[in-house]
């Protein structure tokens, strides 16, 4: 079998979630885990990696893009019925079976809310099976929030405790905190640490920009939370998905790793080790 | 391993069996370089020679290739099943070979460099080491495996070790004579005469570390002559990175992807859509290439292609000495 190959898939649904982010809904069987990837390809375009924004116990599959690129570009421009190539999953994902049991914390800053999504469905799924269920989130501000109708169903939800920080108040953001001051707040993501009990015995999982992973990273640690307890799921340029092309590649020396093929959830431990990995 | 004698004198009945098989290519010699080409004769092949510009893995994961095409929303593979011929590779350039395998062929495998592999006889022959050279101390002076005939120049005639079914095959025509213990003790002498012409060496203890822990500065005047131009890694048998792209044709509703070698020392290596880059200055990509070749696990075979035609005048075994703290 030809891994390079893309299967078709055709569009089902495109949705606007922002002004920058669209929510595309593919008819594609992927059995996948939540925070795999797959590899979208526009025919004439090119291919780009994309997180998988939909937990495997819910159908359609659903990715989220951004437009930054040629390839998101051309993704925003598709219309149901229209096709796309596809491949995957690929990638580790996080591991849903090993956080059963325990409380879970998800981080998420921005468009970083995609692959944690489908760990929040998969954990709404499992009820039952997993304890605390935190979901913070830091926002620019409410024109740029993520599944807008889920979290703020969410936020009166027993399911679930929702944390949100927005960087720019408006008037969504004002009436929440406003509303719900022990848990909305003015200011970056790890504000929030401020406002919650870290249970050492639970994961945290975290996905976000680039720059985040640091500032959450310190802030776990300044709590003496467990490294091995924190996921973390990264970005890097990726072409081949699997493992050759080498574009993704983290670190330094003797720690080395593929972004695409060894993560993109790496643990807080991986982040000590390898150099680069959280910048 | 199978052991067999074939007399420099029946060398060209042996090239005409590896023309009966595919086309061959072998080094041939160009405005004082050297290439792996396509040849018909066995005169046009440089039979002695030191190394190739490009290494032989050029036809195994193609400089540009064509991987499919596509036609609305539908991708065809274009796979390749033509058979072909590596004739006279150096045992560096074999074991580079290996190096590659292991990353094409491990699941999921790469099918265009694993037909290609599968459908390419590789035959080794001795070098003509240089003062460049260094494959003795990074363990790639000698091919093991990953050949399916391998040439050891005993004066009139060769040793030849049988690497595979094919090899096999071959060796089984009549102007192959039996060898054994003795021809076999003869050319291990040869080949260790030949690896004690290799002045330099290269000390790897702990060189993944060492080259984690060089400061800023250290590597800034390692890379001060470095222009970022990417020939290390289009010369270096082990180099895997490649790029790939879409290529439209007129009618629009058609086209191709093509990938082609990148290389990690230029800029937009790991650059993504946004803007960002992973690692924007020389330093960071110096490092990330020194890591990949002799970091994390011994990539590089000892070749020196990097240092000859770096136009930089970039000394990789001098570099890396300078990480270990030795002269600068």
């Amino acid at each position: 079998m030809n891994e390079l190959l893309p299967r078709q898939a055709k569009v089902l649904k495109v949705e606007e979630q922002t002004p920058i982010e669209k929510l595309i809904q593919l008819d594609v069987f992927l059995n996948h885990k939540p925070g795999q990837f797959v590899e979208v390809s526009v025919a004439g375009v090119g291919e780009a990696p994309i997180s998988i924004c939909s937990s495997p116990t819910r159908k359609p599959t659903e990715v989220c893009v951004r437009k930054v690129g040629r390839v998101t570009a051309a993704l925003h421009r598709l219309s149901p019925g229209d096709r796309v190539g596809v491949r995957g999953p690929y990638g580790n994902g996080f591991p849903m079976e090993r956080m059963k049991g325990h409380d879970l914390i998800l981080v998420s800053g921005g468009l970083g809310m995609a692959p944690l999504r489908g760990v929040l469905q998969y954990a709404l799924d499992h009820r039952r099976e997993y304890r605390e269920l935190l979901l913070l989130y830091g926002i620019r501000d409410y024109s740029l929030m993520l599944f807008k109708d889920e979290v703020m169903k969410l936020m009166d939800s027993k399911d679930c405790r929702v944390y949100l920080s927005y960087e720019k108040e408006d008037e969504v953001c004002k009436n929440l905190k406003k509303k719900c001051p022990e848990r909305v707040c003015e200011g970056v993501v790890t504000k929030l640490f401020g406002m919650v009990d870290l249970n050492p015995d639970g994961y945290v999982v975290v996905c976000g920009p680039p720059v985040m992973y640091r500032f959450v990273f310190k802030e776990l640690m300044d709590r003496n939370f467990p490294p091995e307890r924190v996921y973390m799921t990264m970005e890097r340029r990726m072409k081949c998905g699997i493992g050759k092309c080498r574009h993704c590649v983290v670190g330094a020396g003797t720690s080395m790793r593929y972004v695409c093929k060894d993560g993109p959830v790496f643990t807080g431990v991986d982040a000590l080790q390898i150099k680069g990995l959280i910048g | 391993m199978r052991y067999a004698k074939l007399a420099k004198a029946d060398l060209p009945k042996l090239f005409q069996s590896l023309k009966g098989y595919g086309e061959v290519f072998a080094p041939v010699e160009e405005r004082g370089k050297l290439f792996f080409k396509k040849v018909e004769d066995l005169k046009e092949v440089k039979l002695a020679y030191t190394r190739t510009l490009l290494p032989p893995k050029k036809l195994f994961l193609q400089p540009e290739e064509e991987i499919m095409s596509y036609e609305g929303e539908s991708y065809t593979e274009k796979l390749d099943g033509r058979k072909a011929v590596l004739f006279g590779v150096h045992a560096c350039d074999i074991n580079g070979f290996l190096k590659l395998d292991r990353v094409f062929l491990d699941a999921p495998r790469d099918e265009y460099y694993a037909r290609r592999r599968e459908n390419t006889l590789v035959v080794g022959i001795t070098c003509v080491p240089d003062k460049y050279c260094f494959c003795t101390s990074v363990g790639s002076g000698y091919a093991s495996g990953g050949f399916d005939l391998f040439l050891h120049d005993l004066g009139k005639e060769y040793l030849v070790r049988v690497g595979s079914g094919e090899g096999y095959r071959l060796s089984k025509q009549d102007y192959f004579k039996e060898a054994g213990e003795a021809e076999v003790k003869l050319a291990a002498k040869l080949e260790e005469k030949r690896a004690g012409k290799l002045r330099r060496k290269i000390n790897l203890m702990g060189m993944g570390d060492l080259i984690e822990t060089e400061g800023k500065e250290g590597w800034e005047e390692l890379t001060a002559k470095c222009l970022a131009c990417g020939t290390c890694n289009l010369v270096c048998p082990t180099c895997q990175c490649y790029d790939v792209s879409d290529l439209l044709t007129l009618e629009v509703r058609k086209g191709t992807r093509v990938r082609r070698w990148d290389s990690c020392m230029l800029k937009r290596h790991a650059l993504v859509a946004g803007g960002l880059n992973f690692r924007p200055t020389v330093v960071e990509r110096t490092v990330n290439r020194l890591s990949c070749k002799v970091g994390e696990e011994v990539r590089c075979v000892g070749c020196g292609r990097c240092t000859v035609y770096c136009p930089a005048g970039i000394d990789f075994v001098e570099m890396l000495s300078a990480v270990r703290g030795e002269a600068r």
